[in-house]
């Protein structure tokens, strides 16, 4: 099979400078920032938010019609309001998808930090992560 | 005290994925569309599928064309991945000819893998999504 391209893409459309355009009718990230921010402090509360980022859930953004890009960049948010490190957040990820989201294995992954983890993912939950550190968060 | 907050954090946050992991309403891919074609000569059907990921950290759109032949070797062999933020990047396939599979796309995608040629099948793809009609075979 000849092959013209397994490359890391360079992922430009999927990283947006505004996620927030493609919020759909998901929570605006200041929900994510203050439901972080409750979870601060309480063990339980995070557990349960950190739930709710399954597939479904009421922090998933996609079934609201956000685009990826939206609904990783939230993630990154509410893990930095909640008090965790950056590679705290992209590990939990990683370990999620380990087991539970097996991609193709043509998608160019973030080696070798986060080896199951896509590239764009990782660039979306780290710019809504610095986004919620530096107050500079995206709103709808 | 801020090594052993930190070390109380991760815990939770495993504690947390690793529920999420092992029950059963944390789906995998679904898949949100799908659609084939076949060759003139019947020899071979192209498969396209868009499935949806989800999860902490974990949301992602894939669409992916296959080939698989109707005779002989049944598996599916993966041509073209694309990775895209809308549901739909209207992808239709064509075949102008038996040994020539064309796809085009309209909405924004990266494509992140791309065979020209599988089994004497040549692959070209059309991106549509900026009004161009840009081609790579």
């Amino acid at each position: 099979m000849g092959v013209a391209s397994s490359v890391p893409a360079n992922n430009g459309s999927l990283i947006s400078k505004n996620p927030c355009t493609q919020a759909g009718n998901a929570p605006d990230p200041s929900v994510y920032q203050q439901k972080g921010q409750t979870a601060q402090n309480n063990a339980v509360a995070d557990i349960y938010y950190l739930f709710q980022f399954r597939a479904g859930g009421g922090l998933d953004a996609q079934p609201q019609g956000a685009s990826p890009a939206y609904a990783n960049y939230a993630y990154g948010v509410y893990m930095s309001a909640a008090g965790y490190t950056l590679n705290q957040a992209l590990s939990g990820a990683d370990i999620y998808a380990e087991y539970r989201a097996h991609y193709p294995v043509t998608v160019p992954m973030a080696r070798p930090d986060y080896p199951f983890t896509p590239v764009a993912n990782v660039r979306n939950i780290t710019n809504g992560f610095n986004a919620q550190q530096t107050g500079t968060v995206c709103h709808k | 005290m801020r090594d052993s907050r930190s070390a109380l954090r991760s815990g939770m946050l495993v504690l947390a994925v690793s529920v999420c992991v092992l029950l059963f309403g944390c789906s995998n891919a679904v898949t949100i569309w799908s659609t084939e074609s076949r060759s003139p000569d019947g020899q071979w059907r192209a498969i396209a599928r868009t499935d949806q990921y989800s999860g902490p950290g974990n949301a992602a759109l894939l669409t992916t064309v296959y080939l698989k032949a109707t005779k002989g070797r049944k598996d599916e062999i993966q041509v073209l991945l694309f990775m895209q933020n809308a549901k739909s990047i209207d992808l239709k396939m064509n075949w102008p000819t038996p040994s020539h599979l064309e796809v085009t796309y309209k909405q924004p995608a990266v494509i992140d893998f791309q065979a020209i040629k599988c089994s004497g099948v040549d692959i070209s793809v059309r991106d549509l999504s900026n009004g161009t009609t840009g081609s790579s075979r």
